[in-house]
């Protein structure tokens, strides 16, 4: 289908385009640093305190503690903020340099449908996610293989498909702001408040009154997160985050409808 | 003017939205409010009067169109999609990738779940109860049955709800059915599960405590009173009554459990019979004894088999600031191989406790054994007259050597019910269960919280109501594991996940930065 060519068609474009630029190393880089260094240093922890116990004559709470809760479960959280600070800095030329540059006119009035090009400049921005997440991976190899026994498969697959669809929301509402302005500075720092408003949208939940409350907590992104966290698929997370892209995609497209006729 | 008109409209429309939300979650009509709605449409309508011809041009133009269809269209797309996600809600469909299943239900529970015919919910009396473990847990029932539900509630927040169920501590799960509410303190699946099954059964067992002989009493709140046994007992769904059985001749057949605590008088002829024929056609209860008291029980249940000792039970532990004890109160830590101590462990402190031992060989179509005894360094000095006069104690060759058996549990054969045809339950009844303690103030308001004395008590009761339903689930956690490292492959680690990766990518991204030059 024309569509499908197209859509793969933009996104190879705006892929290569991202991996010629410098900030994409820097923003690899960084993750990978930061998450690294979280990594070894929870790991080092951990076995500070297995020790202790060990040397407490209370074994039992040695066999206890578990790789899983102890290490991978706080080195995701942790990787959710570095997200949130890094994916504004991905998302931010996607739309905007085609404006600055000025050639959102020459794809704008190119064969290909809006729907198409904003699909594939997210699906690039999903590969990058991709990429970055696939490196941090390493590190439950790590574990996997220094591990004796070895931690729960299960909570570390759950908790990087819940990554993963936490990243792809963050770089749909990067996409959006994007859209809205040719400024990528300006893009960035949109996007980072927009998520960091999600991301404490729930915090009043308790004093708001019953259904303002659920409401507010529903939307807050890492709600949806946690479950996946502990090694819960909860179908009704994923349908918050598809739908939360959704609808940050159908914004962005809109936008981008509108400089036809502003 | 054009111009500042213009901005003015704009500001007037940032004070009218801040002044909406502020609305929206203060719900009242502050100062703030009020100035920034008013001021906010004032300044819009100023902006309005003044650019009346634009505003007129600007709504019939294309573009004005264009966006109010983006809106609308935008408000519809979202309509859909938080339908579709309310829809999810009510469809929840998970997975669990756990080893241990954290996120689902053991069989028991499901089972117990399936069986529920009326609404039951959960009141978690938490400070802190979101994203802990027990709303993990409550949150498993909820998504398994629609007539589960939960909520936390902060009982220093919310002192009146708390109140009303009589809630008085933090941490306390309340589970209610109907008009009926249990409370447990523990936060694991099973001492969830069971409370719903004791909850779920609208009909309450009754256990009726013989009374007029000065036994204990069920009122009192005093230090040798029995109320806090028998609020214990209404926590488990079981009415507690008082039965006067010299009035009525006959102990009422919809008696479960019958306990006779501590007379101190004897009990006349007709009471003696009443309770024999009880426990003959199948009935259940309990005895509690004390030195001194209660005359005429040790002859009395000689009949089936249990031997009451004429003694007190010394154990002269050491304790560390009072000295060497008269010794009786003593601790029980070993328990008999019963189905009311299958799986105790747990210590329970005695009070001036009689020897209590089976006879050998026991009764036909009885069945028994001891239930708890004393520690190896404790005898029961039968001496009491000594005892009583000088509180002095000595051990001597006629005492029972320790340890020293101070309850039993039986279960006598029933005899062959009267042949009617239109006998039901009282008829398929097989045994009758007996339990004989030879102490009765372990359980009175001061000593039934010592130890674990109340669970003993009613895990006794629940065995002699037939309660037998109640189920152990083994608690589920994450399986352990650890990485055992050397200092070597701590190295190693540490080259590998902080600098060689980073690294790579630095160099090639530089190499890509070069090649473009």
């Amino acid at each position: 289908m024309k569509a499908l060519t197209d859509i793969f068609h933009v996104a190879g474009k705006d892929l290569r385009a991202l991996f010629v630029s410098p900030v994409a190393y820097v923003v690899l880089t960084g993750y990978v640093v930061l998450s690294g260094w979280f990594f070894f240093n929870l790991l080092v922890q951990f076995n500070r305190m297995i020790s202790m116990y060990e040397m407490m004559r209370r074994p039992d709470i040695a066999t206890m503690l578990n790789l899983n809760e102890m290490v991978m479960l706080p080195l995701l959280y942790n990787m959710t903020i570095v997200l949130l600070l890094m994916v504004p800095l991905i998302t931010m030329r996607l739309f905007s340099e085609e404006k600055k540059l000025k050639t959102d006119e020459l794809l704008l009035t190119s064969p290909i449908s809006i729907n198409s090009i904003v699909v594939g400049k997210y699906l690039a921005a999903l590969v990058f996610l991709d990429v970055m997440l696939a490196l941090t991976l390493i590190y439950p190899a790590i574990l996997f293989q220094y591990g004796q026994p070895s931690p729960e498969m299960g909570p570390i697959v759950a908790g990087y498909v819940g990554l993963f669809f936490l990243g792809a929301a963050f770089m749909a509402v990067g996409i959006f702001t994007s859209s809205l302005t040719e400024n990528q500075i300006v893009a960035a720092v949109i996007c980072f408040v927009t998520l960091l408003l999600f991301f404490v949208i729930g915090w009043p939940a308790e004093t708001a009154g019953p259904t303002v409350g659920k409401v507010l907590q529903y939307l807050s992104l890492i709600d949806h997160f946690t479950d996946f966290s502990k090694g819960l698929l909860d179908g009704q997370h994923v349908v918050y985050f598809v739908t939360f892209i959704l609808f940050a995609l159908f914004l962005t497209k809109r936008s981008i409808e509108s400089t036809r006729w502003r | 003017m054009k111009k500042s008109s213009q901005i003015a409209g704009l500001c007037g429309l940032v004070l009218l939205l801040f002044g909406i939300v502020e609305f929206l979650f203060s719900r009242e009509f502050s100062l703030f409010t009020i100035v920034h709605l008013a001021g906010g449409a004032s300044l819009v309508l100023f902006s309005l009067a003044f650019n009346l011809g634009g505003v007129w041009s600007s709504l019939g133009a294309r573009s004005t169109r264009y966006g109010a269809n983006a809106v609308i269209y935008s408000v519809i797309f979202l309509g859909i999609l938080v339908l579709i996600n309310i829809v999810a809600n009510t469809h929840p469909v998970r997975k669990d990738l756990t080893e241990g299943g954290l996120f689902s239900l053991s069989d028991q529970s499901q089972k117990v779940l399936d069986n529920l015919e009326e609404d039951v919910q959960a009141l978690g009396f938490f400070q802190a109860g979101k994203g802990t473990p027990l709303d993990d847990l409550l949150k498993n029932y909820a998504n398994y049955s629609p007539r589960f539900t939960y909520e936390f509630i902060d009982p220093v927040k919310n002192p009146e709800r708390a109140n009303k169920h009589e809630v008085t501590t933090t941490d306390i799960l309340v589970i209610k059915c109907g008009d009926r509410e249990t409370k447990i303190p523990g936060v694991s699946e099973e001492d969830i599960t069971n409370a719903i099954l004791k909850i779920a059964n609208p009909s309450k067992k009754k256990i009726r405590f013989l009374t007029s002989h000065g036994e204990r009493d069920l009122a009192g709140e005093e230090e040798p009173g029995y109320y806090v046994a028998k609020k214990a007992l209404e926590n488990e769904n079981y009415e507690v009554l008082p039965l006067e059985l010299y009035m009525i001749d006959e102990v009422p057949g919809d008696t479960d459990v019958l306990v006779i605590a501590s007379p101190e008088k004897p009990l006349e002829k007709n009471e003696l019979e009443a309770i024999e024929r009880y426990i003959d056609q199948g009935g259940n209860a309990l005895v509690l004894m004390d030195p001194g008291t209660s005359p005429g029980m040790d002859e009395f249940l000689a009949k089936w088999g249990v031997k009451v000792g004429n003694n007190v039970v010394v154990d002269q532990v050491f304790r560390l600031f009072y000295g060497p004890s008269l010794g009786v109160d003593p601790v029980v830590a070993s328990y008999g191989d019963h189905e009311i101590t299958k799986d105790f462990q747990d210590q329970t402190l005695f009070h001036m406790s009689q020897s209590m031992e089976l006879a050998e060989p026991l009764p036909a179509g009885v069945t028994g054994t001891s239930l708890a005894k004393t520690s190896a360094s404790s005898w029961a000095e039968s001496d009491l007259e000594r005892f009583f006069s000088k509180s002095e104690v000595a051990r001597s060759e006629e005492d029972l050597s320790g340890p020293v058996s101070i309850a039993v549990a039986l279960t006598v054969d029933v005899k062959a019910p009267a042949e009617e045809e239109g006998d039901d339950v009282a008829a398929e009844k097989k045994e009758a269960r007996l339990v004989v303690f030879g102490d009765a103030a372990f359980i009175d308001n001061e000593y039934i919280h010592k130890m674990y004395n109340a669970d003993l008590f009613l895990n006794t009761v629940n065995w002699l109501a037939e309660e037998e339903e109640l189920i152990s689930i083994r608690p589920k956690t994450t399986r352990g594991s650890r990485v055992l490292m050397t200092p070597q492959e701590t190295r190693d680690i540490f080259y590998l996940s902080v600098l060689i990766l980073p690294e790579a990518l630095l160099l090639f991204g530089l190499a890509i930065w070069w090649r473009r030059r």
